[in-house]
């Protein structure tokens, strides 16, 4: 039984893996029908096992809630309050409707205020990140800051009234400097990916579903 | 010797053979030609270099500085008595990198249950939380320390918004006080809120990410990062698994065919020659 459930671990998963990378590759490289069909379907099955997966997931969390309000785990009353907010919002979407006055007030009243805060805070850690890297000791730390100001300087009306050419040196800067920065970025990460991809295929990679071989316990935790 | 290669060559004659035959054959979608020339090239390269590696080579893999202080990190944990936090990002299960980060932490994870210092790891997403749960479960598994694994412990959720998300990650790195802090997976400028927090509470902290806007702000913050394809190797070097290794060595001949197409097509570019440009086009 255990073999089995290994054996289904392992290569169940690896075959699945394979068909539906290479129906995928092959309906975007090739003119095969059949192989673009195939494709339509998995991305229907694709979105019912998200679905299903995320409903299990829920579930998981009220059972974990539950578990801690009956056992009244460290910080237990924020999973009341979690279901206090589940039981105001979910009838008012399902019952209210998305796109009614109601709903959009309550949106607006809390959550977009919430992210305006939230908003907000980054602007305290903008400054307090930026007050501890730009420090200026010699000219290579000073590399960073200027280049900064200058960018700043170009996304400002007022600095760019005082110093009328820091838009052009801001777009050159965004032109030549942190696009090439950028591409080289997505163009390895994408060789990455496609050595990880071939990596799943040959059943190099460690995953969730892998099975393992478990060894003797020992010792605790700090 | 001849038995030993010739899966490889096998495989390469197949490929050469095939990849042709369909394009003359109109089998291959027009203007998708380059790319499945360069997906069969590389393809093969990670594939070739695995199986010399299976064949007994040991390849030189450059030492990636924030998986070693991957490791300073978490031996860091143990001495201070504090625990790592680990998180995936923001996300479901569908984006590269979240797997990526999965298997970064799954590593962690393991080294973490070794020693046995406490995770915190932390997902914004149901489904990645289940996948991770499943990882815990396994990483304990397999260092020994069943004993130790209780589910929902080292797990945490933090609600499916992206500030929901920020906003727990502060809290739940001001209340750990973790020694070590890893963010590798998708994030976006809520790394800005959790990265600095971290660095308030004195937390060693290591990114990556495939975001260039939330990597020059890992850049920025964290102590060390992980850049491109450094994120997909991660979990290769951290292991120091042969194949494993052997595949990455593939993955930097690749690095090494697309630098050189880089620099021929730009020379070619700029005395006007635009053969290269119309043959990547195909």
């Amino acid at each position: 039984m255990a073999y089995a459930i290994e054996a289904i671990r392992t290569h169940l998963t690896r075959v699945i893996i394979a068909i539906c990378a290479l129906t995928t590759l092959i309906s975007y490289l090739f003119v095969a029908q059949p192989a673009t069909d195939v494709f339509t379907e998995l991305q229907k099955q694709n979105t019912n096992i998200g679905t299903f997966a995320l409903f299990t997931g829920f579930i998981v969390i009220i059972m974990r809630f539950v578990q801690k309000i009956m056992k009244k785990e460290e910080d237990w009353q924020f999973c009341i309050y979690a279901f206090a907010i589940m039981a105001l919002w979910i009838p008012l979407g399902v019952y209210v409707g998305q796109s009614s006055a109601e709903y959009v007030k309550a949106f607006y009243s809390t959550k977009v205020a919430l992210h305006a805060a939230a908003i907000g805070l980054l602007i305290f850690f903008n400054l307090s990140a930026v007050y501890r890297v730009f420090r200026m000791k010699d000219f290579r730390t000073a590399i960073l800051p200027i280049t900064a100001a200058i960018l700043v300087a170009t996304n400002s009306p007022w600095a760019q009234s005082l110093f009328p050419g820091i838009n052009t040196a801001g777009m050159w800067l965004i032109d030549n400097l942190q696009m090439p920065g950028a591409r080289t970025i997505t163009i390895v990460a994408a060789i990455g990916g496609l050595a990880l991809g071939v990596r799943i295929l040959l059943g190099l990679e460690r995953g969730a579903l892998r099975a393992v071989k478990p060894v003797e316990s020992t010792g605790g935790e700090n | 010797m001849v038995k030993s290669q010739a899966v490889p060559l096998a495989v390469v004659i197949t490929f050469l053979i095939l990849v042709p035959a369909t394009y003359y054959m109109g089998l291959v979608k027009k203007a998708q030609a380059a790319p499945l020339v360069i997906l069969v090239a590389f393809s093969l390269f990670v594939y070739i270099t695995y199986y010399i590696s299976k064949r007994g080579k040991d390849w030189y893999i450059r030492p990636i500085e924030a998986l070693t202080i991957i490791d300073e990190g978490i031996g860091r944990a143990a001495e201070m008595g504090k625990p790592v936090l680990t998180t995936p990002g923001m996300g479901g299960l569908s984006g590269a990198v979240t797997l990526a980060g999965l298997s970064i932490t799954g590593e962690v994870i393991q080294r973490t249950a070794e020693l046995g210092v406490r995770s915190v790891n932390i997902t914004d997403s149901a489904q990645t939380m289940m996948v991770l749960e499943a990882i815990v479960r396994n990483a304990y598994s397999t260092a020994g320390r069943s004993d130790l694994y209780q589910p929902g412990r080292y797990v945490q959720w933090t609600g499916g918004e992206q500030f929901a998300y920020a906003t727990y990650m502060m809290g739940s790195i001001l209340t750990e006080k973790p020694a070590t802090i890893i963010f590798v997976g998708s994030f976006l400028s809520d790394i800005m809120m959790s990265a600095e927090t971290g660095k308030r509470v004195g937390a060693i902290e290591i990114g990556g990410t495939l975001d260039t806007t939330a990597l020059s702000t890992m850049a920025m913050i964290c102590d060390s990062i992980l850049v491109g394809e450094e994120i997909y190797a991660a979990a290769a070097v951290i292991t120091k698994d042969k194949q494993l290794s052997g595949s990455v060595a593939g993955q930097d001949w690749a690095l090494l065919v697309t630098l050189v197409l880089l620099v021929v097509g730009m020379v070619a570019s700029l005395v006007g020659v635009k053969d290269i440009i119309n043959l990547l086009k195909m």
